[in-house]
């Protein structure tokens, strides 16, 4: 389990994160959304050991993970941009990961290098972007870690390698406890593979939650009522995030379960009531339009 | 929650050292060839020069044997002369940004610092791999350079030892150096600033070595170096900040011991120690400098904004006072009053430099007035430094030793006529002579003397740039204190004509300084040891006499000559002019090592000489004949009696019979010997050109000498201010020296 307890990081004067707790368990994916600057990347670089934090400190099996190889030999960090020796190909790498790595599995590694159709005596300097991402998550995958941090790991990715990553993850997940943390713009591909998200913005956390849980807590509710007294009392007995209106439709968005809209619905007049899931994309604009961060905002600035 | 530490399994520390090795193979592939070239190719090419050298140059007839000399060459090859060093601190600057330039970028810092290491095993893991493979390398091929001067019958044991010392400096060298290099990577956020900081870490020293003495001889009117005469061992002393200094200075130092025969490692232990030392302290702040430098520190600029000031005022303090000193270069006004343009300059310059390294740091061109009140900072630091040189604030120029530190003292002229051998025939530096073998211990009168001379040379200097102040006139020379430390304090003083004859003859009048000033013993030793034979002349300006001696006769001159010297002081010395010259030259001028040429004036007063020279047929009347002139050319210079500017050239030439003879009793052969004031009387340089009447004689047919204008009569005088050949006052004065004419010859 990773705690990440009170920490704050700040770069000169400009504050990346504030005061953040979070947990993360094992055997689940943990998705690490947030909007740009956030500090996504700077909370996965402390959690790495790169970074220390100004305040507070991160714990990974029950381990401070800073200057603490005990602690790091568990965790593999998968860059956006990934470092490789100058003219290193996938063989000088493998050869430096091994012994970095004591866990390392040069065989896996030629089996998945072949699958993944690189060549292991190939300059990386020729790679493709995605074919650098794809090593990075081999080398990844194959150091045995049981912790493996991605950034932005999917982005460059094709369809079919995403897919083929997300199952590796998968079966390691099952064969040997790999717990997975990702940070990801694309929330599409987050709604698929992770279990658990947290979402980040201006340095600090709104919300961590099972997706299920999550998505299930969150709904969209558009209704026209029948008086106005209905409306109140919708409105009381609801956690509303978000409310807007259009002539006499309108549309909320809460943070409640949908046994409890739909039995508040049940006792007031409604001419036309629809309850609709949120998508987790449509979540994190809810969430972060609460906090100030909406379109609107942005555009009309 | 509390956190524990827990055994992960190990990384072998070979397995680390194999990975970074290979990290540095683009550094092994150059310093291998440069080994190579040095150590094989090199030492082959240098010991087979030496060998052909030594049979071309020499024909075998050194003094060494043929392997003493290829000894000689390995030792100055792969020993403590060599130059691997070079090519040592190259390798440690590349190494050390090769290690740790991985700081720079994002990708490189994440890939390193998340890696299951502490911060202090990857540091010492990366730092030794640098330094080891140096060391494998340097010694692999120090050895392979033996074996090759082995073969090539270099080396002794002795030589062994040296080159075994040498690789042990360079060792330090390289450690020092790669420090300094980490350290300025470490502390920088990008590249091409660690490299900037490297270059001034590695050359501020140096650069203010260089600079402080051209400012001494700038602006210190008493200035005098002879720090290239003394030798290594009495100049250089360990320096604090540089470890290529210490380096140099200490293979000077070996050398300058072995030249002198003395303990070849003796004073160079402190050059090392104070090597080590650097490499130690330097080292440690490497080492903080890792554990506590945030992976984030990329970008811009140095890792915290006291190092950025703090250089920058290194570099704008020196560079601003150059700005202020080039303009006194270029307005000749070194000694006058601080000009205006040069704090203008100053402060310029300051401004610039200011603001250029914090557009550097901040890598954009708007942060240039970020921290402006630095400028002022460094404005004021600079004014401050030239101050202290322009205004002499650290009394440089009033300086005079306690009488209690100086042990002895010396005091010459800056240029002597007189040439000086050492005991196997090779010329001397008169300068370096006198500084090592005069030991006057009147140290009490000297410095009377000195403080005197020091203000005169001091006021002459000011009067040079300053309008309506006169020079005093004077007689130059150097002083130089041999200090009871074994250092010297050397100043270059003006002895004004009046100071007290008396003084002076205390110190010129003294056996200590007659022995040495004209080394008659001295001479008379090294003729008789090498048994040379020689050839004495008289000259009197008009004529000279030779004649050939003996060893034996020599020596006789020379106790007539000492005899005379009794009579020499400073009395004597700067009021009457010598009547003639005996030089005697050694006649096998072919043969390096035993030429000697000895040079001693001959006074009015000094009978015993003049007896010697009478009994060796080699006497001349101190006058020629009037008869024997058939025409005087006479030329001068005319100054200005309030400023001693030129006013004009004159020349006239005079072969009346009543002018030769006016003239002719008063020629003197010379006006430069040693103590003679000159310009006694204000203004007036002459000079003869006599034409013999009888061709037959053997004497040269025209000479130049010198006349006091005081001895000239009126009507001649006359006669050349009616003949000016150029004129000072007038621009393009040249044109009066078209007009130099037969017009001039008075017939």
């Amino acid at each position: 389990m990773i705690e990440i307890i009170n920490i704050s990081k700040s770069y000169d004067d400009y504050p990346a994160v504030k005061s953040l707790n979070l947990q993360m368990n094992e055997r689940e994916v943990f998705g690490m959304v947030g909007t740009n600057g956030a500090g996504k990347t700077t909370l996965l670089r402390m959690m790495a050991g790169v970074l220390k934090p100004d305040e507070g400190r991160i714990v990974i099996d029950g381990e401070s993970v800073w200057d603490n190889p005990a602690a790091k030999s568990k965790l593999f960090f998968i860059t956006d941009d990934a470092y490789y020796f100058m003219n290193a190909t996938p063989e000088d790498m493998r050869e430096y990961y091994r012994r970095i790595y004591p866990t390392f599995d040069t065989e896996r590694f030629g089996n998945l290098i072949s699958n993944f159709g690189l060549d292991t005596k190939r300059r990386i300097s020729g790679f493709s972007k995605g074919m650098r991402k794809q090593l990075s998550v081999i080398m990844g995958i194959c150091s045995g870690c049981k912790y493996l941090f991605c950034d932005e790991t999917f982005d460059g990715l094709d369809p079919v390698m995403r897919q083929a990553t997300k199952s590796l993850f998968a079966k390691d997940m099952e064969d040997r406890g790999l717990t997975p943390i990702l940070t990801s713009h694309n929330l599409r591909e987050l709604e698929d593979i992770c279990d658990h998200v947290g979402l980040l913005h201006e340095g600090g956390i709104l919300l961590s939650r099972d997706i299920n849980d999550m998505k299930l807590n969150i709904n969209k509710l558009q209704v026209v009522f029948e008086t106005e007294d209905d409306r109140t009392e919708l409105e009381s007995g609801l956690e509303v995030i978000i409310h807007k209106e259009q002539g006499r439709l309108h549309t909320y968005t809460v943070r409640n379960n949908r046994e409890t809209v739909e039995s508040i619905l049940g006792g007031i007049g409604t001419v036309f009531a629809e309850l609709l899931p949120l998508t987790l994309e449509e979540i994190f604009i809810s969430e972060t339009e609460v906090v100030g961060y909406d379109i609107k905002n942005i555009i009309l600035s | 929650m509390t956190s524990r530490t827990s055994s992960s399994p190990e990384i072998r520390t070979s397995d680390l050292q194999i990975e970074l090795s290979k990290r540095r193979l683009w550094i092994l592939a150059p310093s291998i060839l440069a080994y190579v070239c040095y150590f094989i190719l090199g030492t082959i090419l240098v010991l087979a020069r030496a060998r052909r050298v030594y049979h071309i140059w020499y024909g075998g007839n050194m003094e060494l044997s043929m392997e003493e000399f290829l000894q000689q060459t390995t030792a100055g090859w792969l020993g403590m002369g060599s130059a691997v060093a070079v090519i040592t601190v190259i390798i440690a600057i590349l190494s050390g940004f090769a290690g740790f330039s991985f700081v720079y970028r994002t990708q490189s810092a994440d890939f390193y610092f998340s890696q299951p290491l502490t911060r202090k095993r990857q540091f010492l893991n990366i730092y030794l791999n640098g330094a080891v493979v140096f060391a494998a390398m340097s010694f692999g091929f120090t050895l392979i350079g033996l074996l090759v001067a082995v073969g090539m019958r270099g080396v002794t044991a002795a030589i062994l030892g040296e080159i075994a010392l040498n690789w042990l400096r360079n060792l330090v060298l390289f450690v020092a150096v790669y420090n300094t290099t980490i350290l300025a990577v470490l502390i920088c956020r990008n590249q091409i600033t660690a490299i900037f900081v490297t270059g001034i870490f590695l050359g501020a020293d140096p650069v203010a070595i260089g600079l402080s003495e051209y400012m001494k001889s700038m602006y210190y009117a008493t200035y005098y170096n002879v720090n290239w005469l003394l030798g290594a061992r009495l100049v250089y002393r360990p320096r604090i900040f540089s470890p290529i200094v210490n380096f140099v200075y200490g293979a000077d130092v070996w050398a300058d011991n072995k030249a002198n025969e003395l303990a070849a490692y003796g004073g160079v232990w402190k050059f090392d120690l104070a090597m080590l030392i650097f490499a130690v302290v330097i080292g440690g702040l490497v080492y903080f400098a890792y554990i506590n430098r945030k992976a984030e520190d990329i970008g811009t600029g140095v890792v915290h904004p006291a190092i950025k000031n703090i250089l920058k005022l290194l570099v704008a303090i020196p560079v601003a006072m150059m700005g202020a000193v080039a303009v006194d270069v270029m307005m000749e006004n070194a000694y006058g009053d601080i000009h205006v343009l040069s704090i203008v300059i100053l402060i310029f310059v300051a401004a610039i430099v200011c603001m250029a390294t914090e557009m550097i740091c901040a890598g954009r061109f708007k942060a240039a007035l970020k921290s402006a009140w630095y400028i002022a900072i460094a404005a004021a630091g600079a004014i401050l430094l030239f101050c202290v040189y322009k205004k002499d604030l650290t009394g440089f120029d009033r300086y005079v030793p306690e009488i209690t530190e100086v042990e002895d003292c010396a005091m010459f002229k800056d240029y002597s006529f007189r040439e000086v051998f050492d005991d196997n025939g090779s010329y001397l530096n008169s300068t370096q002579y006198y500084l090592t073998n005069m030991h006057l211990t009147d140290i009490s009168t000297m410095t009377g003397i000195a403080k005197a001379g020091q203000e005169t040379q001091r006021h002459n200097a000011i009067a040079g740039a300053t309008e309506g102040v006169k020079r005093i006139n004077g007689n130059d020379a150097v002083i130089s204190y041999h200090m009871k430390n074994g250092r010297y304090t050397v100043r270059y003083v003006t002895i004004p004509e009046d100071f007290d004859p008396a003084t002076m003859d205390k110190i010129i009048g003294s056996d200590e300084y007659r022995r040495v000033a004209f080394g008659v013993d001295r001479a008379v030793g090294q003729v008789k040891k090498w048994d040379a034979f020689g050839t004495m002349n008289y000259n009197v300006g008009y004529d000279t006499n030779m004649s050939k001696l003996s060893p034996e006769v020599f020596g006789e001159f020379g106790e007539a000559y000492k005899a005379d010297l009794k009579k020499y002081d400073y009395s004597l010395a700067s009021s009457e002019y010598p009547v003639g010259t005996v030089t005697y030259s050694s006649d096998n001028q072919n043969a390096y090592a035993t030429y000697f040429n000895y040079t001693f004036e001959v006074y009015d007063c000094y009978t015993n000489t003049l007896e010697f020279l009478k009994a060796h047929d080699l006497y001349l009347d101190p006058r020629p004949d009037p008869e024997d002139i058939s025409q005087i050319d006479i030329f001068m210079t005319v100054f200005d009696e309030d400023t001693d500017e030129s006013l004009y050239d004159c020349e006239a030439v005079f072969d009346e019979r009543d002018q030769i003879e006016a003239v002719a009793e008063h020629i003197i052969t010379a006006n430069w010997y040693e103590w003679k004031l000159n310009d006694r009387t204000a203004g007036v340089t002459v000079s003869t050109m006599i034409h013999k009447k009888d061709s037959d004689k053997s004497i040269p047919s025209e000479y130049y000498g010198s006349i006091l204008n005081a001895d000239i009569p009126q009507e001649m005088l006359d006669i050349l201010n009616e003949h000016i050949t150029y004129d000072y006052r007038s621009e393009g004065g040249n044109e009066a020296s078209m007009t130099y004419t037969e017009e001039t010859i008075i017939d």
